[in-house]
């Protein structure tokens, strides 16, 4: 991996927070660009933290909490890896190349790169709902890392569903033939992906996604889990509660926030309304979570 | 080939540049072929939307003009994405000008003197709204550009103080659903808006004429829209309305053709060009209208040589 740092990188330097951010565009031989954004503080780092970002339409809607997450983080003296998977964002490569396997390779990457920059040696992964599903998938294979998932995907399968319905209902809303789920899958076979509100679906990412689960990640090694729900219910909902104590049973150290806030995760047109309550929600818990003194 | 241009990223550079006491963000995309000496500005809506835009359609079209030889420059508002600062809220009465000189001048820090403006909806009001204060502007492109102007949250609000009497108006405030509404807070803030709008509207309907010199029929056109518009045709600055047929956006448009608008559009002769889709343009909601719009815009911008002057003709666009 290398960087033309010199030619590709754009700084800035928040005099308020006193932390630095540098964006730069990741070059490697073998891979398109992947766009990259790490934030320092002015001190050394205690840790560092790889903000995974979500899919598709919440990509746009979550894209500013990442910001905002990974400068609060920063500000508290951690230094904080966000990127852009291949073939989206601002990132080089076709939306096609972007699967759940692309994905986790970039996650790695911009790991290596913010450990190489900021001479961390101990990361944890945070995500947005399928930020929070690949981020803890990346965790899987780095034993012990701390773990934060904001309103989780918590199964890929399901999320496409999900997303598959609410392109019927977008569909029915607007008069539209309605296309059957069967109908769906057989679009992606033979065309090749699915247009859900303006985002192709590619058969890749569909298939790449069936049967992953942070649930795979709970069966694993132990770490420390913080999950904040956002949504309308005033309880933790059931697929959540059955994810903790799937961490819990295996060793994990889990808490959880419980956020009441109306999100229409794809909806635009609004900035997410629970920013500050995530970021000031899992502030305390990574302060915990870390050593006060760096671990070398 | 096209496909293929949309994911490659190896003549982008990540940009700072100042505008007022903010730090914005954006990309830059250098020409991947020869160079026209022209640079391009993506401005996206207002909907918090980042300069990506959905499905990475800002990233696409400024990696297809660099590879017809333009510098593309798109990049995230205040507030938004990479950028310092915070929104309050989006006001078509108060574009983003600020942030749109700040990346003109960030061009010209590249080399590049004169550009093209391709805004949607909140940045194509943006982009008209610097008409006038800086030089070199060659072409501006206007996604389904309002002609009114709302806040954020008023849009439809806006279009009912337009459309309905003002006895109409205050019956829809008087129905069981509102008035039970005014019980939650949140309701309650949004009533107050859509009532503040229609106080201003009642305020601009007891004048006779508001400047637009089109009469109290057509009052709710911004006063803005048509200071940008004619000061754009008075420099004779090709401008390209793309729409959808069936927006409200459109509709606007095509009822403020019996007004000075209309009128501006006719003086400016071949140097305007109205375009539309089937269907709707706003929100690029399907990756069709995406790559028709993105079609359209790239051929309007590449028949624009270096001193402004277009080319070729268009034609209606259909959908295939």
């Amino acid at each position: 991996m290398s960087v033309d740092a010199v030619t590709r990188m754009a700084t800035r330097i928040d005099p308020v927070l006193q932390i630095r951010e540098d964006a730069t565009l990741i070059r490697d031989a073998e891979h398109d660009d992947m766009f990259c954004v790490i934030y320092r503080p002015v001190s050394e780092a205690r840790g560092g933290i790889v903000i995974c970002s979500a899919l598709l339409a919440e990509h746009l809607k979550t894209y500013r909490t990442e910001v905002l997450a990974a400068r609060a983080f920063a500000a508290r003296g951690f230094a904080v890896a966000r990127f852009h998977y291949r073939g989206t964002g601002h990132s080089g490569g076709v939306t096609e190349t972007a699967t759940v396997s692309t994905m986790l390779h970039d996650v790695a990457e911009a790991s290596e790169y913010l450990s190489k920059l900021a001479d961390v040696p101990l990361l944890a992964f945070c995500g947005v709902r399928w930020g929070a599903l690949i981020g803890g998938l990346a965790a899987h294979s780095v034993p012990g890392a701390p773990l934060v998932l904001w309103e989780p995907v918590v199964d890929g399968t399901r999320y496409f569903r999900d997303i598959f319905r609410a392109r019927q209902m977008s569909a029915l809303t607007r008069g539209e033939q309605i296309t059957t789920a069967p109908h769906v899958l057989e679009e992606l076979r033979t065309i090749g992906f699915v247009d859900v509100m303006g985002y192709p679906v590619h058969s890749d990412l569909y298939e790449g996604a069936a049967g992953r689960s942070l649930m795979e990640v709970a069966a694993g090694d132990p770490r420390p889990v913080l999950l904040a729900q956002v949504s309308r219910h005033k309880e933790l909902k059931p697929e959540f509660a059955s994810l903790m104590t799937a961490f819990a049973a295996g060793g994990s150290n889990v808490e959880t926030i419980v956020l009441e806030a109306e999100e229409a995760w794809s909806f635009v047109g609004r900035p997410v309304e629970a920013n500050d309550a995530m970021i000031d929600g899992t502030l305390p818990w990574l302060t915990r979570v870390f050593p006060k003194e760096r671990v070398r | 080939m096209m496909h293929e241009i949309d994911g490659r990223s190896g003549s982008e550079t990540p940009v700072r540049f100042s505008a007022g006491t903010e730090e914005l963000f954006g990309v830059l995309t250098e020409p991947t072929a020869a160079s026209r000496g022209l640079g391009v500005i993506v401005l996206v809506g207002g909907a918090c939307s980042p300069s990506t835009s959905r499905n990475r359609f800002s990233v696409k079209l400024a990696r297809r003009l660099a590879a017809s030889g333009f510098h593309v420059l798109r990049f995230d508002y205040h507030g938004v994405g990479e950028s310092s600062g915070t929104i309050l809220k989006y006001s078509l009465r108060r574009p983003f000008t600020r942030d749109l000189i700040g990346a003109i001048e960030e061009l010209r820090r590249h080399g590049v003197g004169q550009v093209i403006l391709i805004g949607t909806c909140f940045g194509a009001r943006t982009a008209l709204s610097a008409v006038g204060r800086v030089n070199g502007i060659r072409g501006m492109a206007f996604m389904t550009i309002p002609l009114r102007d709302w806040e954020q949250g008023q849009r439809v609000a806006s279009r009912w103080a337009r459309d309905e009497g003002l006895q109409a108006y205050i019956r829809r405030g008087l129905r069981l659903q509102v008035l039970l509404g005014m019980l939650d807070a949140k309701r309650r803030r949004r009533y107050l808006r859509v009532v503040q709008y229609g106080m201003k509207m009642l305020w601009r309907r007891l004048r006779l004429h508001n400047g637009n010199g089109s009469g109290p029929s057509l009052d709710w056109i911004s006063p803005a829209f048509m200071e940008g518009l004619r000061e754009a045709v008075r420099r004779r600055i090709p401008l390209l309305f793309l729409y959808g047929s069936k927006e409200d956006h459109y509709k606007e448009f095509q009822m403020a053709q019996a007004g000075a608008v209309g009128a501006l559009i006719a003086q400016a002769g071949d140097t305007v060009q109205v375009s539309t889709l089937e269907g709707s343009v706003q929100g690029l909601t399907t990756i069709w209208v995406q790559d028709a719009v993105m079609a359209r815009m790239q051929e309007w911008v590449e028949s624009l040589d270096a001193h402004g002057v277009q080319t070729k003709d268009f034609a209606m666009l259909e959908k295939v």
